[in-house]
């Protein structure tokens, strides 16, 4: 279990690094839509995610609206790799 | 550690999200649709009218407008109330293999009727079969039924293709008239049920 990434092991922020691998970028509304969370659980995990520098965030605005634009960092993306890699080896060497 | 998580699944959830607001079926039966009643307009108009000139430019204003009005929809009616995703933009190995399949496709299309012991059913006969293939094989990857169904359209047009007298460039156009409206239809009903179950919201982030 030591050699999973505590940042992204949590299922909250598991979950909003595995739909942000699957796009380019995307709002706070989608994933608050997609992971079920608070906007409160949302905000903190992103929070926690942009500080381990997983996750960039970008408030701007579209036609006139407010809009926070989350994607995932390089170093991101080679973490959530390595989680996968990680955890598939867990699951492959565990007692059935 | 409680159920657990199919990371595949959750990296598959934003291409079915974009997908299920049915802008995109909307969008690609009018691709269809259009060029088909274009050629049905070019077949009614007298020889040599150079209006039948004009009928390439339309259709490719018509793409144009269309992609110009999914974009709009998107951004104005889908993102306000499910949020917005952008996609990975396309790789250039998929782009040069939907180029070439297109010339292809297009050479096929212009050579066919010199082709020696051609049935002038052929061709939409063809296409009807390569369409329900691709909704089939659509249908069972993306777990949609209503793609199952919009599969059979095609096969039925075929049936009626095959009964039927019906010229090469005729037979093509009803197979595009038909699978262009259904999907433009079920792409309607989604999208209406679509705007029903998400309501706009307001984050307030």
């Amino acid at each position: 279990m030591n050699e999973l990434d505590r940042v992204i092991h949590e299922p909250g922020r598991l979950l909003i690094v595995a739909l942000l691998s699957g796009v380019k970028e995307a709002d706070f509304l989608y994933l608050l839509r997609e992971t079920a969370l608070t906007k409160g659980n949302l905000s903190s995990h992103l929070a926690k995610l942009e500080e381990a520098a997983y996750v960039e965030i970008e408030k701007t605005f579209r036609r006139k609206i407010s809009l926070t634009l989350v994607r995932l960092t390089p170093a991101g993306k080679t973490a959530f790799r390595k989680y996968r890699k990680a955890i598939d080896g867990l699951l492959r060497h565990s007692p059935a | 550690m409680g159920e657990p998580i199919d990371l595949d699944e959750i990296a598959k959830r934003p291409f079915r999200y974009w997908n299920e607001d049915g802008l995109t079926e909307l969008f690609v039966g009018f691709m269809m649709f259009t060029p088909a009643c274009l050629f049905r307009l070019g077949n009614v108009l007298p020889k040599g009218s150079f209006l039948v000139i004009l009928l390439p430019l339309a259709w490719l204003a018509a793409i144009l407008a269309l992609k110009w009005g999914l974009k709009e929809l998107k951004e104005r009616v889908v993102s306000p109330r499910g949020g917005y995703v952008a996609l990975p933009a396309r790789g250039r190995t998929s782009i040069a293999l939907v180029v070439l399949f297109a010339i292809l496709a297009a050479a096929a299309f212009i050579a066919f009727p010199s082709w020696p012991g051609q049935s002038g059913k052929t061709p939409g006969l063809a296409l009807a079969v390569l369409f329900a293939a691709l909704f089939f094989i659509g249908g069972l990857q993306a777990k949609s039924p209503h793609l199952l169904v919009l599969a059979g359209v095609p096969l039925l047009v075929s049936v009626w293709i095959y009964r039927n007298s019906v010229g090469f460039s005729e037979s093509v156009s009803w197979v595009l008239l038909a699978q262009g409206a259904a999907l433009a239809f079920s792409g309607a009903v989604r999208f209406r049920r679509f705007l029903k179950a998400n309501p706009r919201v307001d984050t307030g982030v």
